[in-house]
Protein backbone atom coordinates (compact mmCIF):
# COMPACT_ATOMS: atom_id res chain seq x y z
CA UNK A 1 0.00 0.00 0.00
CA UNK A 2 1.43 3.38 -0.91
CA UNK A 3 2.22 6.06 1.63
CA UNK A 4 -0.22 8.31 -0.21
CA UNK A 5 -3.03 5.81 0.31
CA UNK A 6 -2.27 5.55 4.01
CA UNK A 7 -2.23 9.32 4.30
CA UNK A 8 -5.60 9.58 2.55
CA UNK A 9 -7.16 7.09 4.93
CA UNK A 10 -5.74 8.80 8.00
CA UNK A 11 -6.66 12.28 6.80
CA UNK A 12 -10.17 11.45 5.67
CA UNK A 13 -12.60 13.97 7.07
CA UNK A 14 -14.87 12.79 9.86
CA UNK A 15 -18.20 14.16 11.04
CA UNK A 16 -17.79 15.79 14.43
CA UNK A 17 -20.55 14.30 16.61
CA UNK A 18 -23.16 16.67 17.99
CA UNK A 19 -22.18 15.95 21.58
CA UNK A 20 -18.59 17.01 20.87
CA UNK A 21 -19.53 20.17 19.00
CA UNK A 22 -22.14 21.15 21.59
CA UNK A 23 -19.77 20.74 24.50
CA UNK A 24 -17.13 22.73 22.63
CA UNK A 25 -19.66 25.51 22.05
CA UNK A 26 -20.38 25.57 25.79
CA UNK A 27 -16.69 26.06 26.43
CA UNK A 28 -16.49 28.90 23.89
CA UNK A 29 -19.53 30.52 25.47
CA UNK A 30 -17.94 30.31 28.89
CA UNK A 31 -14.83 31.98 27.53
CA UNK A 32 -16.78 34.80 25.90
CA UNK A 33 -18.69 35.48 29.11
CA UNK A 34 -15.51 35.67 31.14
CA UNK A 35 -13.54 37.49 28.44
CA UNK A 36 -13.48 40.86 30.18
CA UNK A 37 -12.13 39.61 33.48
CA UNK A 38 -9.84 37.01 32.03
CA UNK A 39 -8.32 39.43 29.54
CA UNK A 40 -7.53 41.97 32.20
CA UNK A 41 -5.60 39.48 34.27
CA UNK A 42 -4.16 37.06 31.79
CA UNK A 43 -3.45 38.82 28.54
CA UNK A 44 0.23 39.45 28.09
CA UNK A 45 -0.06 41.43 24.88
CA UNK A 46 -2.52 44.24 24.46
CA UNK A 47 -3.09 46.05 21.21
CA UNK A 48 -4.62 49.47 21.25
CA UNK A 49 -6.81 50.94 18.57
CA UNK A 50 -7.32 54.26 20.33
CA UNK A 51 -4.87 56.29 22.36
CA UNK A 52 -5.83 55.25 25.84
CA UNK A 53 -6.51 52.04 27.67
CA UNK A 54 -8.26 52.36 31.04
CA UNK A 55 -6.43 49.98 33.33
CA UNK A 56 -5.62 50.17 37.02
CA UNK A 57 -2.09 51.40 37.62
CA UNK A 58 0.55 50.19 40.05
CA UNK A 59 3.05 51.98 42.21
CA UNK A 60 6.28 50.48 43.38
CA UNK A 61 8.37 51.84 46.17
CA UNK A 62 12.02 51.36 46.66
CA UNK A 63 12.61 54.51 48.59
CA UNK A 64 13.53 53.69 52.13
CA UNK A 65 15.86 50.81 51.89
CA UNK A 66 19.61 51.21 51.79
CA UNK A 67 20.96 48.41 49.72
CA UNK A 68 24.32 47.23 48.63
CA UNK A 69 23.13 46.71 45.06
CA UNK A 70 25.77 44.24 44.00
CA UNK A 71 24.52 41.75 46.53
CA UNK A 72 20.80 41.85 45.85
CA UNK A 73 19.22 38.49 46.41
CA UNK A 74 17.32 37.81 43.21
CA UNK A 75 13.93 36.18 43.26
CA UNK A 76 13.89 32.73 41.76
CA UNK A 77 11.21 33.58 39.23
CA UNK A 78 12.89 36.73 37.95
CA UNK A 79 16.29 35.08 37.75
CA UNK A 80 14.87 32.13 35.80
CA UNK A 81 12.47 34.25 33.75
CA UNK A 82 15.34 36.37 32.48
CA UNK A 83 17.77 33.44 32.45
CA UNK A 84 20.10 35.82 34.22
CA UNK A 85 23.80 35.08 34.58
CA UNK A 86 25.76 36.52 37.49
CA UNK A 87 27.25 39.05 35.10
CA UNK A 88 23.84 40.12 33.85
CA UNK A 89 22.45 40.38 37.37
CA UNK A 90 25.34 42.59 38.30
CA UNK A 91 24.74 44.72 35.20
CA UNK A 92 21.14 45.42 36.20
CA UNK A 93 22.13 46.11 39.79
CA UNK A 94 24.94 48.47 38.93
CA UNK A 95 22.80 50.33 36.41
CA UNK A 96 20.02 50.51 39.03
CA UNK A 97 17.35 48.78 36.98
CA UNK A 98 16.70 46.41 39.85
CA UNK A 99 16.39 46.79 43.60
CA UNK A 100 14.56 45.23 46.57
CA UNK A 101 10.90 46.12 46.90
CA UNK A 102 10.03 47.95 50.07
CA UNK A 103 6.49 48.30 51.29
CA UNK A 104 5.68 51.82 52.52
CA UNK A 105 2.06 51.05 53.32
CA UNK A 106 0.71 52.29 56.63
CA UNK A 107 -2.24 49.91 56.24
CA UNK A 108 -0.89 47.58 58.90
CA UNK A 109 -1.35 50.15 61.63
CA UNK A 110 -4.65 51.52 60.37
CA UNK A 111 -6.41 48.18 59.99
CA UNK A 112 -4.84 46.56 62.97
CA UNK A 113 -5.45 43.04 64.17
CA UNK A 114 -9.16 43.26 64.10
CA UNK A 115 -9.62 39.58 63.54
CA UNK A 116 -11.55 40.34 60.39
CA UNK A 117 -11.30 38.35 57.24
CA UNK A 118 -9.83 41.09 55.13
CA UNK A 119 -7.44 43.95 55.36
CA UNK A 120 -3.85 44.05 56.40
CA UNK A 121 -3.76 42.57 59.85
CA UNK A 122 -0.17 41.72 60.45
CA UNK A 123 3.32 41.59 59.09
CA UNK A 124 6.79 42.80 59.76
CA UNK A 125 6.47 46.19 58.13
CA UNK A 126 7.43 45.00 54.67
CA UNK A 127 5.34 41.87 54.43
CA UNK A 128 1.62 41.57 55.05
CA UNK A 129 -0.03 38.62 56.80
CA UNK A 130 -3.73 37.91 56.55
CA UNK A 131 -5.39 34.64 57.50
CA UNK A 132 -2.02 33.03 57.98
CA UNK A 133 -0.80 33.85 54.48
CA UNK A 134 2.18 36.19 54.33
CA UNK A 135 3.01 38.12 51.20
CA UNK A 136 6.38 39.82 51.11
CA UNK A 137 7.57 42.11 48.31
CA UNK A 138 10.92 40.87 47.05
CA UNK A 139 12.39 42.60 44.06
CA UNK A 140 11.60 44.91 41.19
CA UNK A 141 13.12 45.44 37.76
CA UNK A 142 12.14 48.71 36.13
CA UNK A 143 13.08 50.55 32.97
CA UNK A 144 11.34 53.45 31.26
CA UNK A 145 8.59 51.28 29.75
CA UNK A 146 8.17 48.09 31.78
CA UNK A 147 8.28 46.95 35.39
CA UNK A 148 8.47 43.55 37.01
CA UNK A 149 7.52 43.04 40.63
CA UNK A 150 8.14 39.87 42.58
CA UNK A 151 6.31 38.83 45.76
CA UNK A 152 6.92 35.86 48.03
CA UNK A 153 3.78 34.08 49.24
CA UNK A 154 4.04 31.88 52.31
CA UNK A 155 1.62 30.00 54.48
CA UNK A 156 -0.82 28.82 51.82
CA UNK A 157 -1.30 25.09 51.67
CA UNK A 158 -1.68 24.44 47.96
CA UNK A 159 -3.33 21.17 47.10
CA UNK A 160 -1.17 19.04 44.82
CA UNK A 161 -1.93 19.42 41.15
CA UNK A 162 -3.72 22.73 41.64
CA UNK A 163 -2.75 26.15 40.32
CA UNK A 164 -2.83 29.03 42.82
CA UNK A 165 -4.60 32.21 41.84
CA UNK A 166 -5.64 35.54 43.33
CA UNK A 167 -9.15 36.41 42.35
CA UNK A 168 -8.11 39.99 41.70
CA UNK A 169 -4.82 41.78 41.43
CA UNK A 170 -5.04 45.55 41.07
CA UNK A 171 -2.27 48.01 40.38
CA UNK A 172 -2.76 51.76 40.66
CA UNK A 173 -0.27 54.51 39.77
CA UNK A 174 -0.26 57.84 41.63
CA UNK A 175 -3.77 57.06 42.84
CA UNK A 176 -5.11 57.30 39.31
CA UNK A 177 -7.26 54.35 38.37
CA UNK A 178 -7.47 55.66 34.79
CA UNK A 179 -3.70 55.65 34.34
CA UNK A 180 -2.76 54.10 31.04
CA UNK A 181 -0.93 50.93 31.94
CA UNK A 182 -1.58 47.26 31.42
CA UNK A 183 -0.37 44.47 33.63
CA UNK A 184 -0.31 40.74 33.97
CA UNK A 185 0.27 38.69 37.11
CA UNK A 186 0.73 35.01 37.78
CA UNK A 187 2.30 32.59 40.18
CA UNK A 188 5.71 31.43 39.02
CA UNK A 189 5.39 27.85 37.79
CA UNK A 190 9.03 26.85 37.52
CA UNK A 191 8.94 26.99 33.71
CA UNK A 192 10.74 29.40 31.42
CA UNK A 193 11.88 29.39 27.81
CA UNK A 194 15.24 28.21 26.54
CA UNK A 195 17.18 29.88 23.73
CA UNK A 196 14.90 28.19 21.17
CA UNK A 197 11.75 29.35 22.93
CA UNK A 198 10.85 25.89 24.21
CA UNK A 199 9.48 25.44 27.77
CA UNK A 200 12.10 24.10 30.18
CA UNK A 201 12.66 23.90 33.92
CA UNK A 202 15.42 25.91 35.60
CA UNK A 203 17.85 23.02 35.14
CA UNK A 204 17.19 23.07 31.39
CA UNK A 205 15.21 19.84 31.26
CA UNK A 206 12.00 19.85 29.16
CA UNK A 207 9.10 21.11 31.20
CA UNK A 208 6.09 18.90 31.62
CA UNK A 209 3.90 20.13 34.43
CA UNK A 210 3.88 23.27 36.53
CA UNK A 211 5.68 23.52 39.87
CA UNK A 212 4.35 26.37 42.00
CA UNK A 213 5.69 25.47 45.44
CA UNK A 214 9.35 25.93 46.29
CA UNK A 215 11.30 23.53 48.50
CA UNK A 216 10.69 25.81 51.48
CA UNK A 217 6.92 25.72 50.88
CA UNK A 218 6.69 29.27 49.57
CA UNK A 219 5.40 30.43 46.22
CA UNK A 220 6.25 33.44 44.10
CA UNK A 221 3.94 35.88 42.34
CA UNK A 222 5.24 38.12 39.60
CA UNK A 223 3.47 41.13 38.12
CA UNK A 224 4.63 42.53 34.78
CA UNK A 225 3.52 46.06 34.01
CA UNK A 226 3.57 47.65 30.58
CA UNK A 227 3.84 51.41 31.06
CA UNK A 228 4.66 52.20 27.41
CA UNK A 229 1.75 54.62 27.18
CA UNK A 230 2.02 56.03 30.68
CA UNK A 231 4.44 58.75 29.79
CA UNK A 232 8.07 59.66 29.76
CA UNK A 233 10.15 57.41 31.98
CA UNK A 234 7.23 55.13 32.67
CA UNK A 235 6.81 54.22 36.32
CA UNK A 236 10.22 55.33 37.57
CA UNK A 237 9.75 57.47 40.68
CA UNK A 238 5.99 56.92 40.69
CA UNK A 239 3.84 55.89 43.67
CA UNK A 240 2.27 52.49 43.10
CA UNK A 241 -0.43 50.72 45.07
CA UNK A 242 -0.81 46.95 44.69
CA UNK A 243 -3.66 44.90 46.10
CA UNK A 244 -4.22 41.16 46.05
CA UNK A 245 -7.80 40.11 46.76
CA UNK A 246 -8.81 36.60 47.75
CA UNK A 247 -6.62 33.57 47.22
CA UNK A 248 -7.73 30.28 45.73
CA UNK A 249 -7.03 28.12 42.72
CA UNK A 250 -7.69 28.28 39.01
CA UNK A 251 -8.68 25.49 36.67
CA UNK A 252 -10.05 25.53 33.16
CA UNK A 253 -10.43 29.30 33.06
CA UNK A 254 -12.39 29.31 36.31
CA UNK A 255 -11.47 30.64 39.75
CA UNK A 256 -12.18 28.48 42.79
CA UNK A 257 -12.22 30.53 46.03
CA UNK A 258 -10.49 29.51 49.22
CA UNK A 259 -9.38 32.48 51.34
CA UNK A 260 -11.19 35.80 51.49
CA UNK A 261 -8.62 38.45 52.25
CA UNK A 262 -6.91 41.57 50.96
CA UNK A 263 -3.17 42.18 51.01
CA UNK A 264 -2.20 45.78 50.17
CA UNK A 265 1.13 47.41 49.45
CA UNK A 266 2.47 50.84 48.56
CA UNK A 267 5.75 51.48 46.83
CA UNK A 268 7.70 54.24 45.17
CA UNK A 269 9.38 52.73 42.19
CA UNK A 270 13.06 53.14 41.45
CA UNK A 271 14.61 52.09 38.19
CA UNK A 272 16.73 53.28 35.31
CA UNK A 273 15.73 55.21 32.21
CA UNK A 274 19.01 54.47 30.44
CA UNK A 275 18.39 53.28 26.90
CA UNK A 276 20.37 53.03 23.70
CA UNK A 277 18.60 55.37 21.28
CA UNK A 278 18.76 54.78 17.55
CA UNK A 279 17.63 57.07 14.76
CA UNK A 280 17.11 54.94 11.67
CA UNK A 281 15.62 54.97 8.21
CA UNK A 282 15.46 51.33 7.19
CA UNK A 283 12.69 50.00 4.94
CA UNK A 284 11.63 46.43 5.71
CA UNK A 285 11.60 44.78 2.31
CA UNK A 286 8.30 45.13 0.53
CA UNK A 287 6.27 45.38 3.72
CA UNK A 288 5.67 49.16 3.25
CA UNK A 289 7.11 49.70 6.74
CA UNK A 290 10.24 51.73 7.45
CA UNK A 291 11.92 51.57 10.84
CA UNK A 292 12.61 55.14 11.93
CA UNK A 293 13.50 54.97 15.61
CA UNK A 294 14.36 52.43 18.27
CA UNK A 295 15.28 52.28 21.94
CA UNK A 296 16.96 49.28 23.53
CA UNK A 297 17.25 48.78 27.26
CA UNK A 298 18.64 45.60 28.84
CA UNK A 299 15.06 44.39 29.36
CA UNK A 300 12.90 45.91 26.61
CA UNK A 301 12.81 47.07 23.00
CA UNK A 302 10.80 49.96 21.58
CA UNK A 303 10.52 50.62 17.83
CA UNK A 304 8.72 53.23 15.73
CA UNK A 305 7.89 52.65 12.08
CA UNK A 306 6.67 54.87 9.29
CA UNK A 307 3.73 52.68 8.29
CA UNK A 308 0.53 54.42 7.15
CA UNK A 309 -2.50 52.53 8.31
CA UNK A 310 -4.24 50.06 6.02
CA UNK A 311 -7.32 48.10 7.00
CA UNK A 312 -7.91 44.43 6.38
CA UNK A 313 -10.93 42.16 6.84
CA UNK A 314 -10.64 39.29 9.26
CA UNK A 315 -12.95 36.27 9.12
CA UNK A 316 -14.09 34.98 12.47
CA UNK A 317 -16.88 33.22 14.29
CA UNK A 318 -19.61 35.09 16.11
CA UNK A 319 -21.29 34.34 19.39
CA UNK A 320 -23.78 31.98 17.79
CA UNK A 321 -21.18 30.21 15.73
CA UNK A 322 -22.02 32.12 12.59
CA UNK A 323 -19.20 33.40 10.39
CA UNK A 324 -18.52 37.10 10.83
CA UNK A 325 -16.18 39.60 9.26
CA UNK A 326 -14.43 42.28 11.26
CA UNK A 327 -11.97 44.98 10.28
CA UNK A 328 -8.55 45.51 11.75
CA UNK A 329 -5.36 47.22 10.63
CA UNK A 330 -2.51 45.52 8.84
CA UNK A 331 0.36 44.92 11.21
CA UNK A 332 3.91 45.98 10.55
CA UNK A 333 6.60 43.30 10.84
CA UNK A 334 7.09 42.86 14.57
CA UNK A 335 10.45 43.26 16.21
CA UNK A 336 11.34 39.81 17.52
CA UNK A 337 14.96 40.02 18.58
CA UNK A 338 18.49 41.20 17.99
CA UNK A 339 21.79 40.18 16.46
CA UNK A 340 24.92 40.54 18.54
CA UNK A 341 28.29 41.78 17.35
CA UNK A 342 29.66 38.24 17.50
CA UNK A 343 27.07 37.20 14.91
CA UNK A 344 24.71 35.44 17.31
CA UNK A 345 21.07 35.72 16.30
CA UNK A 346 18.58 36.00 19.17
CA UNK A 347 15.23 35.86 17.38
CA UNK A 348 12.97 34.73 20.22
CA UNK A 349 13.46 37.25 22.95
CA UNK A 350 10.31 39.38 23.06
CA UNK A 351 7.94 38.52 25.88
CA UNK A 352 4.76 40.55 25.95
CA UNK A 353 4.02 44.14 25.12
CA UNK A 354 1.95 46.22 22.78
CA UNK A 355 1.97 47.24 19.16
CA UNK A 356 -0.17 49.57 17.11
CA UNK A 357 -0.58 53.25 16.25
CA UNK A 358 0.75 55.77 18.69
CA UNK A 359 -1.55 58.63 17.87
CA UNK A 360 -4.63 59.48 15.92
CA UNK A 361 -2.70 60.36 12.78
CA UNK A 362 -2.10 56.62 12.45
CA UNK A 363 1.10 57.24 10.54
CA UNK A 364 3.61 56.05 13.14
CA UNK A 365 3.37 52.39 14.14
CA UNK A 366 4.95 51.30 17.41
CA UNK A 367 6.17 48.01 18.85
CA UNK A 368 7.06 48.00 22.52
CA UNK A 369 8.08 44.66 23.95
CA UNK A 370 9.57 43.36 27.16
CA UNK A 371 12.37 40.86 26.77
CA UNK A 372 12.81 37.42 28.25
CA UNK A 373 16.51 37.92 28.87
CA UNK A 374 18.97 40.63 29.83
CA UNK A 375 20.83 42.29 26.99
CA UNK A 376 24.14 44.07 27.00
CA UNK A 377 22.85 46.77 24.69
CA UNK A 378 26.36 47.74 23.60
CA UNK A 379 26.74 44.29 22.03
CA UNK A 380 23.67 44.63 19.80
CA UNK A 381 24.50 45.38 16.15
CA UNK A 382 21.17 44.68 14.43
CA UNK A 383 17.45 44.44 15.14
CA UNK A 384 15.45 41.47 13.86
CA UNK A 385 11.93 41.80 12.45
CA UNK A 386 9.61 38.97 11.48
CA UNK A 387 9.21 38.48 7.73
CA UNK A 388 7.80 34.95 7.64
CA UNK A 389 6.47 32.69 10.33
CA UNK A 390 8.44 29.45 10.21
CA UNK A 391 6.57 26.33 9.13
CA UNK A 392 6.46 23.60 11.75
CA UNK A 393 8.76 23.99 14.70
CA UNK A 394 12.03 24.44 12.82
CA UNK A 395 12.60 27.87 14.26
CA UNK A 396 13.32 31.20 12.64
CA UNK A 397 16.21 31.47 10.20
CA UNK A 398 17.69 34.53 8.55
CA UNK A 399 15.38 33.95 5.59
CA UNK A 400 12.41 34.53 7.90
CA UNK A 401 13.74 37.85 9.15
CA UNK A 402 14.36 41.41 8.12
CA UNK A 403 17.75 42.26 9.64
CA UNK A 404 18.30 45.95 10.31
CA UNK A 405 21.90 46.87 11.14
CA UNK A 406 22.23 49.58 13.73
CA UNK A 407 25.94 50.24 13.47
CA UNK B 1 -3.18 30.04 11.77
CA UNK B 2 -0.24 32.04 13.06
CA UNK B 3 -2.31 35.22 12.98
CA UNK B 4 -5.15 33.56 14.89
CA UNK B 5 -2.72 32.34 17.55
CA UNK B 6 -1.26 35.83 18.00
CA UNK B 7 -4.69 37.40 18.23
CA UNK B 8 -5.86 34.71 20.64
CA UNK B 9 -2.83 35.41 22.82
CA UNK B 10 -3.98 39.02 22.98
CA UNK B 11 -7.28 37.89 24.41
CA UNK B 12 -9.35 37.87 21.22
CA UNK B 13 -12.02 35.29 22.03
CA UNK B 14 -13.30 35.20 18.45
CA UNK B 15 -9.84 34.45 17.11
CA UNK B 16 -9.40 31.76 19.75
CA UNK B 17 -12.74 30.19 18.81
CA UNK B 18 -11.78 30.16 15.14
CA UNK B 19 -8.40 28.70 16.02
CA UNK B 20 -9.80 25.84 18.06
CA UNK B 21 -12.58 25.16 15.54
CA UNK B 22 -9.88 24.78 12.89
CA UNK B 23 -8.30 22.07 15.05
CA UNK B 24 -11.52 20.21 15.82
CA UNK B 25 -10.87 17.37 13.32
CA UNK B 26 -7.41 16.79 14.79
CA UNK B 27 -8.63 16.96 18.36
CA UNK B 28 -11.56 14.63 17.75
CA UNK B 29 -9.42 12.02 16.02
CA UNK B 30 -6.87 12.04 18.85
CA UNK B 31 -9.47 11.95 21.60
CA UNK B 32 -11.50 9.28 19.88
CA UNK B 33 -8.42 7.14 19.36
CA UNK B 34 -7.59 7.30 23.06
CA UNK B 35 -11.03 7.26 24.62
CA UNK B 36 -13.25 5.25 22.27
CA UNK B 37 -16.37 7.08 23.41
CA UNK B 38 -17.82 10.32 22.03
CA UNK B 39 -18.98 11.48 25.49
CA UNK B 40 -15.49 11.21 26.94
CA UNK B 41 -14.00 12.74 23.80
CA UNK B 42 -16.40 15.68 24.20
CA UNK B 43 -15.25 16.17 27.80
CA UNK B 44 -11.58 15.99 26.88
CA UNK B 45 -11.96 18.45 24.01
CA UNK B 46 -14.00 20.99 25.96
CA UNK B 47 -11.53 20.82 28.86
CA UNK B 48 -8.68 21.28 26.40
CA UNK B 49 -10.36 24.36 24.96
CA UNK B 50 -10.69 25.94 28.40
CA UNK B 51 -7.14 25.11 29.44
CA UNK B 52 -5.69 26.41 26.18
CA UNK B 53 -7.55 29.69 26.67
CA UNK B 54 -6.32 29.97 30.24
CA UNK B 55 -2.73 29.22 29.28
CA UNK B 56 -2.49 31.02 25.95
CA UNK B 57 -0.30 33.66 27.48
CA UNK B 58 2.26 31.04 28.37
CA UNK B 59 2.70 29.95 24.76
CA UNK B 60 5.68 31.96 23.72
CA UNK B 61 6.12 30.87 20.13
CA UNK B 62 3.10 30.65 17.88
CA UNK B 63 4.67 27.92 15.77
CA UNK B 64 4.54 25.60 18.78
CA UNK B 65 0.78 25.91 19.11
CA UNK B 66 -0.26 22.55 17.59
CA UNK B 67 2.20 20.53 19.61
CA UNK B 68 1.33 22.44 22.76
CA UNK B 69 -2.40 21.98 22.25
CA UNK B 70 -1.94 18.30 21.44
CA UNK B 71 0.02 17.75 24.63
CA UNK B 72 -2.77 19.33 26.67
CA UNK B 73 -5.41 17.21 24.94
CA UNK B 74 -3.51 13.97 25.50
CA UNK B 75 -3.08 14.86 29.18
CA UNK B 76 -6.83 15.45 29.45
CA UNK B 77 -7.56 12.12 27.79
CA UNK B 78 -5.19 10.36 30.18
CA UNK B 79 -6.89 12.08 33.12
CA UNK B 80 -10.26 10.78 31.95
CA UNK B 81 -8.88 7.30 31.46
CA UNK B 82 -7.47 7.35 34.98
CA UNK B 83 -10.72 8.60 36.42
CA UNK B 84 -12.88 6.13 34.65
CA UNK B 85 -10.32 3.30 34.78
CA UNK B 86 -11.57 2.06 31.48
CA UNK B 87 -9.46 -0.07 29.23
CA UNK B 88 -10.55 -0.93 25.75
CA UNK B 89 -8.60 -3.88 24.48
CA UNK B 90 -8.78 -4.01 20.73
CA UNK B 91 -10.48 -7.39 20.87
CA UNK B 92 -13.43 -5.97 22.82
CA UNK B 93 -14.31 -3.20 20.36
CA UNK B 94 -17.66 -3.88 18.81
CA UNK B 95 -18.07 -4.13 15.11
CA UNK B 96 -19.49 -0.87 13.78
CA UNK B 97 -22.95 -1.57 12.41
CA UNK B 98 -23.59 0.09 9.07
CA UNK B 99 -26.99 1.32 10.22
CA UNK B 100 -25.54 3.70 12.80
CA UNK B 101 -26.12 7.43 12.47
CA UNK B 102 -22.35 7.78 12.37
CA UNK B 103 -22.33 6.08 9.00
CA UNK B 104 -20.10 8.82 7.62
CA UNK B 105 -17.36 7.94 10.11
CA UNK B 106 -17.49 4.21 9.50
CA UNK B 107 -14.46 4.19 7.23
CA UNK B 108 -12.43 6.18 9.73
CA UNK B 109 -13.50 3.90 12.58
CA UNK B 110 -12.60 0.86 10.51
CA UNK B 111 -9.17 2.33 9.85
CA UNK B 112 -8.64 2.88 13.54
CA UNK B 113 -9.87 -0.58 14.39
CA UNK B 114 -7.25 -2.22 12.25
CA UNK B 115 -4.50 -0.50 14.25
CA UNK B 116 -3.21 -1.75 17.57
CA UNK B 117 -3.89 0.75 20.32
CA UNK B 118 -0.25 1.71 20.78
CA UNK B 119 0.19 2.46 17.08
CA UNK B 120 -3.03 4.40 16.70
CA UNK B 121 -2.02 7.61 18.42
CA UNK B 122 1.39 7.73 16.77
CA UNK B 123 -0.20 7.30 13.35
CA UNK B 124 -2.70 10.08 14.04
CA UNK B 125 -0.09 12.49 15.31
CA UNK B 126 2.05 11.81 12.25
CA UNK B 127 -0.51 11.69 9.45
CA UNK B 128 -3.26 13.89 10.84
CA UNK B 129 -1.46 16.43 13.02
CA UNK B 130 1.62 16.55 10.81
CA UNK B 131 4.10 16.23 13.68
CA UNK B 132 7.51 14.77 12.94
CA UNK B 133 8.95 11.83 14.85
CA UNK B 134 10.92 14.05 17.24
CA UNK B 135 7.85 16.10 18.06
CA UNK B 136 5.73 12.97 18.56
CA UNK B 137 8.40 11.58 20.86
CA UNK B 138 8.36 14.74 22.97
CA UNK B 139 4.56 14.73 23.20
CA UNK B 140 4.29 11.06 24.14
CA UNK B 141 7.53 10.91 26.16
CA UNK B 142 8.95 8.09 24.07
CA UNK B 143 12.15 7.92 22.01
CA UNK B 144 11.96 8.99 18.38
CA UNK B 145 13.22 5.54 17.42
CA UNK B 146 10.18 4.02 19.11
CA UNK B 147 7.98 6.43 17.19
CA UNK B 148 9.52 5.32 13.92
CA UNK B 149 9.04 1.66 14.81
CA UNK B 150 5.39 2.17 15.69
CA UNK B 151 4.80 4.10 12.49
CA UNK B 152 6.29 1.31 10.45
CA UNK B 153 4.16 -1.29 12.18
CA UNK B 154 1.06 0.88 11.95
CA UNK B 155 1.54 1.25 8.20
CA UNK B 156 1.92 -2.50 7.90
CA UNK B 157 -1.30 -3.10 9.77
CA UNK B 158 -3.28 -0.71 7.60
CA UNK B 159 -1.80 -2.17 4.43
CA UNK B 160 -2.56 -5.69 5.61
CA UNK B 161 -6.13 -4.78 6.51
CA UNK B 162 -6.97 -2.97 3.29
CA UNK B 163 -4.78 -4.61 0.74
CA UNK B 164 -3.89 -7.92 2.25
CA UNK B 165 -0.23 -6.86 1.91
CA UNK B 166 2.34 -5.08 4.10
Amino acid sequence: MREKDIMEKMQSEVIIPDVVQERAELAFEKIRKKEGKVMKMRSKKRRWKTMWIAVAAAVFVLGTMTVCAAYLRWSRGLEAGFDATEEQKQLLEEEQYTAPLNNESSGNEENGNDGGDSGNSGGNGNSVTVQGVTIAPQQSIVDSRFAWLSFKVEGYDLEEGKEPCFQYTTVTVEGDEEAVISYYGSFYNGIHSDAEGRPVYEDGSPADGEIFVNDDGSMEYIITVDATQYGENGLIGKNVHVEFTDLGTAYKAEYFPDLEAVWAFDFTLKGSDKVRKLNLSEPLGDSAATVIYAEISPVSIYVNYDFPMREEAIEGIGENGEPITSTTFVEAPSVVGVRLKNGTLLPYITNGGVEGYLDESQEVYTCSYALDRILDTAQVDALLFLKNSPSGEGGLTEDDLYIVPIE
Amino acid sequence: MDDLVKRAQRGDADAFTGLMQSQMQNMYKIARAMLRDDEDAADAISDTILICWEKMGQLKKTEFFKTWMTRILINQCNDILRQRKKVYPVEEVEEVPAALEEYDNVEWMETMKCLDEKYRLVMILYYVNGLNTEEIGSVLHIPASTVRTRLARGRSQIAAAFCGTS
